[in-house]
């Protein structure tokens, strides 16, 4: 009898087979914003892409700049703000104003436990999903480039979320520390089923769930277990997951704010312990795709180091701080972008700190306070800022202009006015129709855009998209 | 190196290319070298321990052969004397490394009754993966050349029944008759090898990833808050747990014996559909085989066996099940879910004789139809009996061992005023495991039945080429999807 071919060489091919042909023919086109939970970096980016605004400002940092912007917001607008939503530092943005004139609008992408790596990606996130900030501040700490508890940089929440939304194939040289962690990424690179694992659980858990609701439906008066008394069950189970109403700031007195100082040695010493060169040369080779980024996208990027207690440095080591410092001052000289060192000990004592490393809502807001006040010393920061304001101004009122003109005669008088205030006709006289001065406010407005690299439309489009999956071409 | 891991799927196919290219002289060398790597790859210091435990026997079980063949007793010990060194020599090695803090926690409790506070040591020691098997394999190797069998002359051939890399860590416990032959045999690749042998692996990491560890997730928001649940749903969760390690444990056996039998080697099943077994000792024919049949060989049997009186054959049954479940974990829930078992094992002796004495048996025996509608409801109780074992067995600890246990025996009452409101598992919506589990657990005791209908079925045994191909390109799917990286280790990992 004729052998037949090996079941298994044949089971192999026609899996390799169909991986290659579903990545070719893309039978369904997964929507790389959903999500198996909303994590912290969800969450920024889906508000991100539901917004019509522009920023020119962008904030990046690990947990440090969010604690430092988002309790200064708290007090500064004296209410408690749900973290899932307020991506905003109106504090530092009214301060950016007064200081530089013009208009200022912040997003904050700053993310607890961020790095480098994921802080390029973020921005790599913004630019490609909503649009091009104009200046980029980044507040960096020591853990941000030697976190032991994060070996590589494909271990962070925020590397995971934002892997689906952007390529990282220019920076796969810096992402592994051995072969298999790189053919881990080829495979889910290049394999189909392993590039969407993630999409096709969730999608055969919706499948899953519509079978369920008919076979075994919520029992009838019962009510479906909330998100808080699931994680009382399973505290492991979506660890990153954040609930809307989960993480709120509120606003807190001086007294409150030194009342609930805690120490966090501890936690500090576990990640600082094993900190090793390897982690360390990769997240600053990530601090400088970061760096090159912007510079191709004509961002000014600004590096700052955040305030940090003492006591979180001698848990550290003074010499190893000292170096780090001293590394980021020649990787920022060597990158050709601004670093300023904040962490004045003579300006922050342990009353402004929530605990050695985050600071408080009064910490905050003096952090910000010299943030501006250094930017504003600086003449290269100081023309980078202005420009940003002045650009965001222009669009803003651009925009106000163009939105409610109509054929009322002392509506184009106004319009008129406003347009010789800004230089884009001479004389009142001429350019008579409404429709010849909509012409020139919207090439102003288009010139505009391409400047500041709005993807205004891409945004709108992204928003329209419905949620589910489907079908077109994917990969 | 896990079974479910990428490291794996790099190490198995480079060592299975290397296997068939080479002759066949340095095969064994090669599979040892593998083994090692594959041990050392967790803990590179625990490969010397491996390596000192196969140097002893190897030095030392070659003297009961020796003192057994020496004419008139000329030896320096007799053989029972060196099987006692050897047994020693691995348990002593077993204890220090799993049970030295179990005994300190022990030994300070007893003391804390007598009001005395002892602050015990802290001795450093990570438990050595699958150290309870290969101590195993040992023992098993020292007692059958005690009763005569033939001693392994060849060190590679020794090391490599104990280091094998499919087996290394979590068995089934191999024995060294059926094994260190397949070593000297000259065999030739074979492509059933490559085809079974891929089957059997993708079969076992389908059991894991997909069923396993989906009803892990169930088993631990039940078994760590049993307050949150009802009777009813504390039952489910019981039986997602009878299910969840019979996959977990099945599937690693299916990646190994499928590992294995890549480069021809056949090593023992160790399960048999468990839960169909109509009585205890028939469930321990079918459950974790390759353990119960070493408990029956080198424990039960040297303690006495059946031999001798009821009460010193319940004694030995007692005694075995006990320290049987005390080689799966040194805590006092593993010793009591043992003891559970001996206790249930003896009742099952008892409750047979009484049959027997008011003539149940014998109508039994005379009415198929009555043989039949008895044997359903025998596999029913008998799975009901395993699931309460279970119980001691996946608790934390005694104390919530103890208030499932009331809880499940809480349901006749429950079950009086039941209505699905009650069952948290329908309300917990996401993951979709819990409200899944009214479906799954149905379908999971009805393929039992239909599994062992289809052994004897030509197409179960010999499917089409076809359907061979469809099912592990299904498979393969399967796996690549539903393979997080955060996938949890084998149950069996930890013993």
């Amino acid at each position: 009898m004729k052998r037949r071919l090996s079941s298994a060489i044949t089971a192999i091919t026609a899996f390799l087979f169909l991986n290659l042909a579903l990545s070719f023919f893309a039978p369904i086109k997964f929507n790389p914003f959903n999500y198996p939970y909303q994590g912290w970096g969800w969450w920024s980016f889906h508000d991100l892409r539901a917004t019509q605004e522009i920023h020119n400002v962008a904030l990046l940092g690990s947990s440090l700049m969010v604690a430092a912007v988002n309790n200064c917001d708290a007090n500064y607008l004296n209410r408690p703000l749900n973290l899932t939503e307020h991506h905003r530092s109106f504090y530092l943005d009214d301060k950016l104003e007064a200081t530089f004139k013009g208009k200022f609008r912040s997003y904050n992408l700053a993310g607890p436990g961020q790095m480098p790596s994921d802080a390029y990606l973020t921005l790599k996130g913004m630019l490609s999903t909503a649009h091009r900030p104009d200046v980029v501040i980044y507040g960096v700490a020591p853990r941000d480039f030697i976190d032991s508890q994060l070996s590589s940089p494909t271990d962070t929440e925020p590397f995971h979320f934002l892997s689906r939304l952007v390529s990282t194939d220019d920076c796969a040289g810096g992402l592994f520390r051995d072969p298999l962690g790189r053919l881990s990424w080829f495979i889910n690179r290049n394999l189909y089923f392993a590039h969407h694992a993630i999409d096709w659980q969730m999608l055969l858990e919706r499948k899953t769930n519509r079978i369920l609701s008919i076979l075994t439906p919520l029992p009838y008066g019962s009510k479906p277990y909330t998100f808080w008394q699931r994680t009382a069950i399973l505290p492991k189970y979506k660890a990153g997951e954040i609930h809307p109403n989960a993480v709120i700031t509120h606003p807190v007195t001086k007294e409150v704010a030194k009342a609930t100082f805690k120490d966090n040695t501890g936690e500090y010493k576990e990640r600082y312990k094993r900190a090793d060169r390897h982690t360390y040369a990769t997240q600053l080779y990530f601090l400088g795709k970061l760096a090159n980024l912007c510079k191709k996208e004509r961002i000014e990027l600004i590096l700052v180091n955040m305030p940090i207690a003492r006591e979180n440095i001698n848990v550290l080591g003074a010499p190893t701080y000292l170096d780090y410092v001293s590394t980021l001052k020649e990787r920022a000289y060597a990158l050709n972008i601004p670093f300023y060192d904040l962490n004045f000990f003579y300006l922050y004592n342990t009353d402004l700190y929530h605990d050695y490393v985050h600071l408080n809502a009064f910490g905050g807001a003096k952090f910000l306070d010299s943030l501006v006040s250094v930017l504003n010393s600086d003449p290269r920061a100081q023309l980078a800022m202005q420009m940003a304001g002045r650009e965001l101004w222009k669009q803003e009122q651009m925009n106000k202009l163009a939105t409610p003109v109509n054929d009322a005669t002392d509506s184009i008088h106004r319009l008129k006015e406003k347009l010789i205030e800004h230089n884009l006709i001479q004389t009142s006289s001429g350019h008579g129709s409404i429709s010849k001065l909509r012409e020139i406010v919207k090439q102003e407005g288009d010139r505009l855009r391409r400047q500041i690299g709005a993807r205004l439309n891409k945004n709108k489009q992204g928003n329209e998209q419905d949620l589910d999956d489907e079908p077109g071409v994917a990969m | 190196m896990l079974f479910n891991s990428l490291q794996y799927l790099v190490f198995l196919p480079t060592v299975f290319f290397l296997y068939w290219v080479l002759p066949q002289k340095a095969r064994v060398p090669l599979l040892l070298v593998a083994s090692y790597v594959f041990y050392c790859s967790w803990r590179p210091i625990y490969g010397l321990l491996i390596f000192g435990l196969t140097l002893a026997n190897f030095l030392i079980v070659p003297y009961i052969d020796k003192a057994a063949k020496a004419e008139g007793g000329k030896h320096v010990f007799s053989p029972k004397v060196w099987l006692g060194i050897t047994i020693a020599v691995n348990l002593i090695t077993l204890g220090i490394f799993k049970y030295a803090y179990f005994t300190m926690d022990t030994i300070k409790g007893g003391l804390g009754l007598f009001g005395v506070t002892w602050n015990e040591p802290h001795l450093h020691i990570i438990l050595p993966l699958g150290i309870s098997f290969f101590v195993f394999e040992f023992i098993h190797y020292a007692m059958e050349v005690y009763r005569g069998k033939p001693v392994v002359k060849s060190f590679s051939a020794l090391a490599l029944f104990a280091s094998f890399f499919p087996t290394q860590i979590a068995g089934p416990i191999k024995r060294y008759q059926d094994f260190v032959p397949q070593l000297t045999e000259k065999i030739k690749f074979k492509w059933e090898y490559l085809d079974e042998g891929m089957q059997l692996i993708l079969m076992g990491l389908c059991k894991k990833v997909l069923l396993a560890d989906n009803l892990a997730l169930v088993v631990q928001a039940g078994f760590a808050h049993p307050e949150n649940f009802s009777s009813v749903d504390m039952w489910l969760i019981t039986y997602a747990f009878a299910f969840q390690i019979f996959f977990d444990f099945a599937g690693y056996t299916d990646i190994a014996r499928g590992s294995a039998l890549l480069f021809g080697y056949k090593v023992p099943i160790n399960f048999n559909l468990p839960y169909l077994a109509a009585n205890v000792a028939d469930f321990w024919h079918r459950w974790h085989i390759s353990l119960s049949t070493w408990l029956r060989d080198y424990l039960f049997i040297p303690l006495g066996g059946s031999r001798g009186s009821k009460w010193l054959n319940y004694r030995n049954l007692f005694i075995t099940m006990a320290l049987g479940g005390l080689w799966h974990g040194a805590a006092m829930h593993f010793l009591a879910w043992g003891a559970y078992q001996g206790i249930v094992l003896i009742l099952h002796k008892e409750y047979v004789r009484l049959l027997d004495a008011i003539g149940v048996g014998k109508q039994l025996k005379e009415s198929p139809a009555l043989a039949k509608v008895y044997h359903v409801f025998s596999v029913i109780a008998t799975f009901h009996i395993v699931c309460v074992g279970w119980v001691f067995f996946r608790a934390e600890d005694m104390k919530t061992a103890g208030v499932i246990i009331t809880k499940l025996l809480q349901v006749p009452a429950d079950l009086m005023h039941f209505s699905a409101a009650q069952l948290a598992v329908l309300q917990i919506r996401d993951p979709i495991i819990f409200p899944a589990l009214l479906v799954l657990l149905p379908i999971l005791m009805i393929a039992q039945p239909v599994v062992n209908w289809l052994n004897d079925k030509t197409i179960y045994k010999n499917p089409p080429w076809a359907l061979q191909v469809s099912v592990m390109v299904a498979l393969m799917c399967i796996i690549t999807i539903f393979s997080p990286d955060s996938s949890p280790s084998f149950i069996y990992f930890q013993f």
